[in-house]
């Protein structure tokens, strides 16, 4: 089935429910914010972590009309810096699941293809994978390479692959042994041509739907290790980063005095991860019909 | 006459996963099917049938142990242990798998088919193998909306009709047909077997029915090789088996399927075939047999009946019919 027709099949099928409806609605305010963000926020280069020159009058305001998320510590916008986070939330989340689904994807389905050593080897492997936390490896690239984005990246993609590569082996699994698959085998068609053209074919779909109701908990943990300091720079427009500042900076006092330090950027990610998983949910009950029933009482 | 398939004493054997012991799925099979024929192989679940036709058809699994010669239109595919299916496979001969269902891929339209197997046989280009296939599937019967459909949109029969359109379509000279109706309704199996036979007769090509059902074979077939426990026992013109088998396993087959229109009482095989992990010098048939002797402890070479082209591996073939 070609990606496009899939697409609409899920759209035409899906839409008719209420909370697919809220998850595209989120989805889609998110996406489109984090394109036009540095053009609709009020202070542009505050977003990006500069601070103003006017920063001691405008320290830790209240929320107003010329601040509507208030100020930080440093004086600077705190709605600039949040929109202009959307961006590179987006950016986390759909680049780690991105890559983790490539390279996943590709050590499953060979794991599952070559058989024998080959597929012990990487089964091993993936499951030596699955036992990293994430936060581990980003302590450790923190103290090895430093801090930016690419750590966040790199050690979500460590820690998350292996649960693709999981999938993607458990699915190929099955596929490998039908008929269409081995007499091309046996016919001596080369496995270059067999994996894209029957194995991927096969699983992408349960794969993209994985990975779509995946996305809202890589942005959680990217968010995570941002939090604790150990990804992206101080000053950098990240939602993580922005609590990590205040709680660093004002310690319990910012939840008490100065809450919408606290509460915007929380918001920001509560509402993105959870219109990532009201689209993904739906996507997850059409694959797995097991599933169908249970949700069906939340909304 | 030209030989489509010749085999020489061919035997086809699994180890097993200690690689401890052999399986011998063929134990020494003469055959031998002349072009533009349609030859058929009928016997059990487990006589080697099946690893026979994936032999002819280049498709055996690289574990398989293979002794003895293959000849395919007088190119020597198996040699002993080597084997060279090159210009063979799928130009040559071009097999339909047993499952429709699971032969298809679910995620290609069946125009898909078409196209990446031309591609690859005949190096066709799209436009091109989609107007072969069209032709094609009007002679199986389907429209031109079929190329558009994916493989779970059309019913078992009609899948099958694909898969025989599309081993026609590469133009193969021998085309091995491993029980092409055994996923099948019983209202459905003539069709099938009929269209396949009259395709077979209109494009000149060889057929290799394998299937379990002597009375389907029947049907089609010009000539039947009945196999048992790895060995062929028996072959003949259809006609002279299906009225005088000489192998009392044939006539035991025959018993105990039902004929349409006859009254007959049917007769199960009391036994079970022997194991073919160890090898043996006795008639494979003779713990089964009533017709047992003593000299049925030494296997009997396949002995012509006389004036008929009908071999028979039985030391009793003139008592038993």
């Amino acid at each position: 089935m070609t990606l496009p027709s899939l697409y609409s099949r899920i759209m035409r099928r899906n839409l008719r429910r209420t909370r697919f409806k809220i998850g595209v609605a989120l989805t889609t305010i998110i996406v489109i914010l984090s394109i036009i963000a540095p053009l609709i926020a009020p202070y542009p280069s505050e977003g990006y972590g500069y601070v103003p020159a006017n920063a001691s009058e405008r320290k830790l305001l209240p929320p107003s009309t010329q601040f509507p998320f208030g100020t930080d510590a440093l004086g600077r916008d705190l709605f600039s810096r949040v929109l202009t986070g959307t961006r590179t939330a987006v950016i986390q989340a759909v680049s780690v699941i991105l890559i983790s689904l490539l390279v996943g994807m590709i050590i499953g389905v060979c794991a599952a293809y070559f058989k024998g050593l080959i597929e012990v080897t990487l089964n091993y492997f993936t499951e030596l994978f699955m036992a990293v936390p994430s936060i581990v490896i980003a302590l450790f690239l923190r103290l090895t390479i430093g801090q930016g984005l690419h750590v966040v990246i790199i050690s979500l993609v460590i820690a998350w692959w292996a649960w693709y590569s999981r999938i993607a082996y458990v699915y190929a699994k099955s596929i490998v042994e039908l008929e269409y698959v081995t007499l091309a085998k046996l016919s001596g068609l080369s496995a270059l041509k067999i994996i894209p053209r029957h194995v991927i074919r096969n699983i992408f779909q349960a794969l993209t739907v994985q990975a779509i109701s995946d996305l809202g908990s890589a942005l959680l943990e990217a968010s995570a290790i941002n939090f604790m300091g150990l990804g992206l720079p101080p000053g950098s427009p990240e939602w993580g980063v922005i609590l990590y500042e205040a709680i660093t900076e004002l310690g319990i006092e910012a939840f008490l005095f100065s809450p919408w330090l606290v509460v915007f950027p929380g918001l920001f990610i509560f509402m993105t991860t959870l219109g990532f998983s009201l689209v993904a949910d739906p996507l997850r009950e059409d694959l797995d019909p097991r599933l169908r029933r249970r949700w069906k009482l939340w909304f | 006459m030209v030989l489509a398939i010749q085999a020489k004493n061919l035997k086809i054997g699994y180890m097993d996963e200690e690689e401890e012991q052999i399986t011998w799925a063929t134990r020494g099979v003469d055959l031998s099917v002349e072009e533009g024929e349609s030859f058929c192989i009928v016997g059990e679940s487990g006589c080697g049938k099946s690893t026979l036709a994936s032999a002819i058809a280049g498709v055996l699994p690289p574990h398989a142990l293979t002794m003895g010669k293959l000849y395919i239109f007088n190119q020597l595919v198996i040699n002993e242990s080597e084997r060279n299916y090159n210009g063979i496979r799928g130009k040559v001969v071009s097999l339909i798998p047993q499952n429709p269902g699971t032969s298809l891929n679910p995620f290609l339209t069946i125009g898909d088919h078409f196209y990446y197997i031309l591609r690859d046989v005949k190096g066709l280009s799209k436009s091109d193998s989609i107007k072969i296939a069209q032709e094609y599937l009007s002679k199986v019967g389907l429209g031109k909306d079929v190329l558009e459909k994916y493989p779970h949109k059309l019913s078992g029969g009609m899948q099958q009709r694909v898969l025989i359109a599309i081993a026609l379509a590469s133009e193969v000279k021998i085309i091995v047909a491993d029980e092409p109706t055994s996923s099948i309704d019983a209202n459905l199996r003539a069709q099938i077997l009929n269209l396949l036979s009259k395709l077979v007769k209109e494009f000149k090509v060889t057929l290799l029915l394998v299937t379990h059902d002597l009375a389907s074979a029947s049907k089609i077939c010009d000539r039947i090789a009945v196999m048992y426990a790895g060995k062929v026992i028996e072959t003949g013109l259809t006609s002279s088996i299906i009225s005088k088998p000489r192998h009392p396993y044939t006539r035991m087959l025959l018993d105990s399927v039902p004929l349409l229109g006859s009254k007959k009482s049917l007769n199960p095989l009391p036994g079970e075939p022997p194991s073919l992990v160890e090898d043996f010098t006795w008639c494979s048939f003779r713990d089964r047999c009533p017709f047992r002797i003593e000299q049925c402890s030494v296997e009997p070479p396949l002995i012509p009946v006389e004036d008929e082209p009908h071999l028979v591996r039985c030391w009793r073939f003139r008592e038993v019919s």
